[in-house]
């Protein structure tokens, strides 16, 4: 029988059975909303229990207008308007959101993966190369694809896959005064002009709490450290968000009408899991989309055309009102009308605008092969 | 520098011990090519003669991601100081005992150990962030954190988790997680693992 045993490592304080120090908490104080936060650590004077209030970033109110728009080319043009109720006691910062999708683009443009390669074969200069492609091309994107006013900062990151992406605004930093959108205020001109079909997107907001700071370093083994992470960072204090649309499906260049049709039919199931589609209505709307991809790959056109009306029925019977007009150029849809049970608005909204841009681009193809 | 030790009831030569030096790979100082020509000032700053004087080591990922901030940050504020590092990880990684006593004072630095975490001098010394936009700094940086947590390593979104540590004190500075979790666990798994995959050779190399 063989054993193995590490020297043991100093530890003190000792971390108790829960894995923290005793004494060490975070606790919810429901009159201000804020969180009491006591860790052992550095207190810029000795370790000790050391006592901080938290204020967490999420005394905000925000609401997203929306208008999705068909544009000449490829590319779908979104613009969002924001706005913080009067009731929010704090002024929104930044807002965005993640989609997890493919980039369109090569991956080595969005990844550290390139760099981390160079380094790794001893090619230095190669990896500045990467580094200095990577910050170029997302600056560019910025630049040319995201739309706001000149008090805002655009932003964009990518997961190292390449299978997420995420588009921020920030009020400029360094442009006083800071244009936050204090409570009662709205600000317009948020935009973004990319290859995507309209999918489901969670809006997040940040308010601009006052600032946290520890007194020392921060860190240690206590499981209090990751209770902090995810206040600070994660989803213990969630802000409010706010379910929208932006850019999500991609549409293929060149042009395949089956491979979008596959593209949409995929895309169901994010309003599925979101509970803003009905599974067996999610069944019929995937046939119709097939059948649409099927006719379209034999050039039948008709076949085309009568598949997107029955797309078209299964939603527009659900959301009276709601119009093949409304596809191409779209405001946000009436919140005074009740959502259906099967198909909520904003999802019948989404799939429409998909289905007609599908059988638009399609015929505008098939004339162009004439 | 660890010791291992190893007991087994029907061996000649029991216990067997064998040392082993473990430490994170693949760490490069950011003062050197590739990034030598980065935004951030140069030298560095907190190192200690004798004691930590190479203390400005991050994984690849960890400091390209450090060069995406620093050119964000010089765009945006074109009039301020270049930013200032301060400690990251020491040459192999591993514990930063800041005194350098190696005993008691466990916690001490203790997200400098992987080469995911540097310090930004951010106090009134010479080249740190000016008081006067230092509150906005921030804020911005706060913007560049990860929002959600529990989510696959496939969708994990570059970020750059910020803590303002020492606040109202002479050490006040900005502390910028660079890494990610998923990172975290993979380099302390790959550590581990290969130490006492090795030490469990050189042991049975001994009873041979």
């Amino acid at each position: 029988m063989s054993g193995l045993c590490a020297s043991p490592l100093l530890a003190w304080p000792q971390l108790n059975n829960e894995g923290y120090i005793d004494g060490e908490s975070i606790k919810f104080d429901p009159r201000s909303g804020d969180y009491i936060v006591t860790y052992y650590g550095a207190s810029g004077n000795g370790e000790r229990l050391v006592t901080l209030v938290y204020e967490t970033p999420n005394k905000i109110k925000p609401a997203v207008k929306m208008q999705i728009r068909s544009t000449m080319g490829r590319d779908i043009a979104y613009a969002y308007d924001v706005s913080n109720d009067r009731g929010a006691k704090q002024d929104i910062y930044a807002f965005g959101f993640s989609v997890r999708s493919p980039w369109w683009e090569k991956p080595e443009l969005v990844t550290h993966a390139t760099a981390v390669g160079q380094v790794n074969a001893g090619n230095l200069l190669g990896a500045a190369q990467a580094i200095e492609t990577r910050v170029t091309y997302a600056g560019s994107i910025e630049a040319t694809r995201m739309k706001q006013s000149s008090q805002w900062l655009p932003e964009v990151s990518f997961a190292k896959t390449n299978r997420a992406f995420r588009f921020n605004w920030q009020a400029h930093p360094n442009k006083q005064p800071l244009d936050d959108i204090k409570p009662g205020q709205h600000r317009a001109g948020f935009g973004l002009r990319l290859p995507y079909l309209p999918g489901l997107v969670t809006f997040g907001f940040d308010g601009n709490s006052k600032p946290f700071g520890f007194p020392g370093a921060a860190g240690g083994d206590s499981k209090i450290w990751k209770d902090i992470d995810k206040l600070m960072f994660g989803s213990t204090a969630p802000a409010p968000s706010v379910k929208s649309l932006g850019p999500t499906v991609l549409i293929p260049e060149p042009f395949v009408a089956q491979s979008l049709a596959t593209g949409i039919r995929d895309d169901l199931a994010t309003w599925v899991a979101a509970g803003q589609l009905s599974e067996p209505l999610a069944q019929r709307l995937r046939s119709g989309l097939d059948a649409i991809g099927n006719a379209a790959e034999l050039n039948n056109s008709a076949g085309v055309l009568g598949n997107a009306e029955q797309v078209f029925y299964a939603l527009f019977s659900r959301h009276p009102g709601m119009r093949y007009e409304h596809c191409e150029n779209d405001d946000e849809p009436d919140k005074s009308k009740a959502d259906h049970p099967e198909l909520s608005r904003l999802a019948a909204r989404a799939i429409a605008f998909n289905t007609f841009e599908l059988t638009k681009r399609y015929f505008v193809q098939q004339l162009a092969r004439r | 520098m660890h010791t291992i030790k190893a007991n087994c009831a029907t061996c000649a030569n029991s216990p067997a011990v064998h040392e082993i030096r473990a430490r994170v790979p693949g760490l490069v100082n950011v003062f050197a090519l590739p990034f030598r020509d980065a935004q951030w000032a140069y030298p560095g700053v907190g190192q200690v003669p004798g004691r930590h004087s190479e203390n400005h080591y991050l994984t690849v990922a960890a400091a390209t991601r450090l060069l995406d901030l620093t050119r964000k940050f010089k765009a945006i504020w074109p009039d301020a100081p270049r930013l200032t590092l301060n400690d990251a990880s020491l040459e192999w990684g591993g514990k930063f005992d800041i005194p350098g006593t190696w005993e008691g004072n466990p916690n001490a630095h203790a997200e400098h150990r992987l080469g995911d975490s540097i310090d930004v001098r951010a106090n009134d010394a010479p080249g740190a962030v000016p008081l006067a936009i230092r509150a906005v700094v921030f804020r911005w940086l706060r913007k560049q954190s990860r929002v959600e947590d529990n989510i696959p390593p496939e969708f994990v979104i570059d970020s750059v988790n910020p803590l303002r540590e020492a606040i109202g004190h002479p050490n006040e500075h900005f502390h910028l997680r660079l890494g990610d979790w998923h990172e975290k666990f993979k380099v302390v798994r790959m550590v581990i693992v290969g130490a006492l995959r090795f030490a469990v050779a050189s042991v049975a190399a001994t009873e041979q």
